[in-house]
């Protein structure tokens, strides 16, 4: 034996298909029971049958059990008692009016019926409200479209219940009916408050309105109008969305529902915009409580805005801030790009009329104007070398222009020019006390140098009014005045041989500034160079308040350019003089007079082995590669002492 | 049998019944308060009145013969009184039966014909609606009708 064991979802299909071959059977019957009581009507055309069977089905998915069981027509199902033309009662406008929940031209609100505790109306009252021909209009009483089951009469009742638009006199006939669940005087003012009831209808229905199981959604949209309201058409069917919540989209808006607001209808280019965003599924979540104005709309997490006939979102922080600095009619102006992501992932960048603002983790921030421009030039929060901003534009006062702070530098206004400072370029400067400090307001961009691809170590420069700040992996300094004119006449950091400041000038020593591979130290208004192990030796000893004095001259190269070459400075006090084989020596006086006299590095005695110092016995000593010099401490007499060729060094023997 | 209520009055003939009521559902009375009008209507029939009517008569007009008539007088919010809706003054109380129509009925049913006719009396707004139970009957059931609008009185609301 083959047993087949059926899922959930063909179960059920299996039990609508019983209900309906019941249903049918059912319905035939009572057709024909109809066609016999009712022979002299006309047969049942070929697209009435059609329609008949969508509204079983229809039927079947509303009470497929109850319609098995219950000899009865599915029309009346759906359509309620009397829904036949002949019964006497008026159709739907919905039925008559392309859908629409609305007295269609030529009528007009006449007057209006409740019916107590409605199913359709969630338990509510339900509302039918006549429109009546308009005076001076004409229409033809006939039965409604038989293609659906409100088959009622139209314009043929000459009835009228009387509560609205009392202004215009007598009675007329009765073109169709609107359906409401709220109040008919909320719906339209020319409707008086007088109830009238008439329980004798509850069941009155047409296809083309809601059901029993009515949603909010659906009752909110009826009340709109259906097809008729400004939203449309529907565009599928309602879904559920975030919280419990649900809501429909439609050609021209959407209907949101929550618990706690109930609905709301949001219509025009805000509206499909918002359908076309996955409405309260999508970024923008449930509408706000505030009402809208024509400008726009907010939600939970943003904002649809109009721009001139488009509708633009502003997404999360920045609709904040845009709502702080007045919205569409603020600063900024109305939206012309939406908010996007930034190609790092870490924010989003929102276009306006005025400016733009960039939000990130740090905070969501407007950058308009030249800086905007510059911003946007140099390739905005991922290629700028600037990051995301970190506040808005600030006024500095005075004549100091503005400035902006980003992640990893600033704009500065400059004249009417944006220019930016990066990196540790921007910290320096700002410790300078900004555009109102030492250094006054950029003049150039911070620019690149070095690095990658060169010899030269990278780095940054960046230009200002009084100086200019050079930043490395040690840092940032500036530099000014006479200091970085020979700075820069040197080549600067890439071609003077000193590479970038280590530091600013010495606070203790202002005139020594110190570099990777040397010093300048101002003497006199003139600026001298001091480079590697001599610079290095001269600040061990205390630089300008040490022993050497202050250097009366650059630094040079006197024995060639080898790798043994030889560097000498002269100070004040001593001669240094500095080599890969000789190291770092300094002759002070009475000995480096001596030396000099004895032609110096260039002459026999050769470089200096070791710095001049004084003996035992008192005298003034400095050795050499080929030789020594002794100055007696008392008489001042000068030996210069030459090694014996065969001799060891210590039995060197007077020459003078 | 005389019928009171609401500042209307009638004497009805032998074997008409009527009511004159106000719509106590507790739909209405919550709408009442958030601003609606309850104003009262008064049912008189030639046949005895089913207990689930619509204001106009609907459950009644069902299962009314031939030879019977139904008169609902429905009355408006008072400041209706003066609108042009409600500009005809007094209660008719003679009917011309050729003012009837098949086509004047709130639902229209086979043979029978109606007469709406808006008024005011007292300062307060009304709708006499007449339905006979054969059209080509008016003559004779307009009689009837006019034997009991006869003796309808409105009183002011104090």
């Amino acid at each position: 034996m083959t047993t087949t064991s059926l899922r959930p979802r063909d179960r059920r299909r299996t039990a609508v298909g019983l209900a309906q071959r019941a249903v049918e059977r059912l319905a035939r019957r009572s057709d024909e029971r109809e066609q016999r009581r009712d022979a002299a009507r006309p047969r049942i055309s070929r697209r009435s049958l059609l329609v008949r069977s969508a509204v079983v089905g229809s039927v079947l998915t509303i009470a497929p059990l109850r319609w098995a069981t219950r000899p009865a027509t599915a029309y009346s199902e759906i359509c309620g008692q009397g829904w036949r033309c002949s019964q006497g009662w008026t159709a739907f406008c919905c039925t008559i009016n392309d859908g629409a929940n609305t007295c269609p031209p030529g009528s007009y609100v006449a007057g209006w019926w409740k019916i107590d505790r409605s199913p359709y109306c969630q338990g509510a009252p339900r509302y039918i409200i006549d429109c009546n021909r308009s005076p001076g209009a004409s229409c033809r009483c006939r039965c409604a479209d038989e293609g659906t089951c409100d088959q009622r009469r139209v314009c043929c009742n000459n009835f009228r219940y009387g509560q609205c638009n009392t202004q215009i006199p007598g009675v007329t006939e009765v073109v169709c009916r609107v359906v409401l669940c709220t109040t008919p005087w909320s719906w339209d003012p020319a409707c008086g408050r007088t109830l009238r009831t008439d329980n004798r209808t509850t069941t009155h229905n047409a296809p083309c309105l809601p059901g029993r199981n009515a949603t909010a959604i659906d009752l909110t949209y009826q009340e709109l109008g259906l097809t008729g309201s400004v939203l449309g058409a529907p565009d599928g069917p309602e879904r559920s969305g975030p919280r419990g919540g649900t809501w429909r989209r439609y050609e021209r808006g959407v209907i949101t529902w929550q618990q706690a607001t109930g609905a709301v209808v949001l219509t025009g280019a805000v509206g499909r915009r918002y359908g076309a965003l996955e409405g309260p599924s999508g970024p923008l979540g449930y509408p706000r409580a505030e009402l809208p104005d024509e400008r726009g709309r907010r939600f939970e997490r943003g904002g649809i805005y109009r721009s001139g006939s488009a509708a633009i979102e502003v997404l999360g922080p920045t609709d904040q801030r845009y709502h702080e600095l007045g919205g569409p009619t603020g600063v900024l102006g109305v939206p012309t790009e939406a908010t996007t992501p930034v190609g790092d992932g870490r924010g989003s960048r929102t276009r306006f009329a005025e400016g733009a603002v960039f939000a990130s983790g740090r905070g969501a921030f407007v950058v308009a104007g030249v800086h905007l421009t510059r911003y946007d030039a140099l390739g905005g929060p991922v290629d700028s070398g600037l990051g995301y901003p970190l506040a808005d534009v600030a006024e500095l006062g005075g004549d100091l222009g503005q400035r902006q702070r980003f992640e990893t530098g600033s704009l500065y206004l400059g004249g009417a020019v944006s220019i930016e400072v990066l990196g540790a370029a921007d910290v320096r400067y700002d410790a300078l006390g900004g555009p109102g400090g030492v250094l006054g307001g950029p003049i150039q961009p911070t620019v690149a140098v070095g690095g990658e691809g060169t010899d030269a170590p990278a780095g940054t420069v960046t230009r200002f009014v009084a100086g200019t700040i050079y930043a490395s992996r040690s840092g940032a300094y500036e530099l000014s005045g006479r200091a970085l004119e020979r700075y820069e006449a040197l080549g600067g950091p890439l071609d003077s041989g000193l590479g970038f400041p280590l530091g600013a000038a010495d606070p203790d020593q202002e005139a020594v500034q110190r570099f990777a591979q040397g010093l300048l130290v101002e003497v006199d208004g003139e600026v001298v160079v001091l480079r590697r192990r001599i610079a290095r030796r001269y600040l061990d000893v205390g630089g300008l308040n040490g022993p050497w004095g202050t250097p009366t001259g650059d630094q040079a190269r006197t024995d060639g350019a080898g790798p043994d070459a030889l560097e000498q400075a002269a100070f004040t006090e001593v001669d240094a003089f500095a080599s890969r084989s000789t190291g770092v020596r300094v002759l002070d006086d009475p000995i480096r007079g001596a030396y000099r006299d004895a032609g110096g590095p260039d002459g026999e005695l050769g470089r200096p082995t070791a710095d001049s110092f004084t003996n035992r016995s008192g005298a003034y000593r400095g050795t050499f590669q080929h030789g020594a010099i002794e100055v007696h401490p008392t008489t001042g007499q000068v030996r210069v002492l030459r090694p014996r060729p065969t001799r060891s060094p210590s039995e060197l023997t007077s020459r003078g | 049998m005389e019928l009171t209520g609401y500042g209307i009055r009638a004497d009805l003939p032998s074997g008409w019944e009527g009511t004159i009521a106000l719509d106590r559902d507790p739909d209405s009375i919550e709408l009442v308060g958030i601003g609606a009008s309850l104003q009262p209507v008064a049912h008189l029939a030639s046949f005895a009145l089913p207990s689930d009517r619509g204001d106009f008569g609907s459950g009644a007009v069902d299962v009314m013969s031939r030879d019977d008539v139904f008169v609902a007088l429905v009355e408006f919010a008072p400041e209706e009184a003066g609108a042009a809706l409600f500009a005809q003054e007094g209660l008719p109380r003679r009917l011309d039966p050729r003012a009837f129509s098949e086509r004047s009925l709130q639902r229209g049913l086979p043979g029978q014909a109606g007469l709406q006719v808006f008024f005011h009396e007292a300062g307060r707004a009304f709708c006499l609606y007449v339905v006979l139970g054969d059209a080509d009957d008016a003559h004779r059931l307009v009689r009837d009708v006019e034997q009991v609008l006869a003796t309808l009185t409105i009183e002011a609301r104090r």
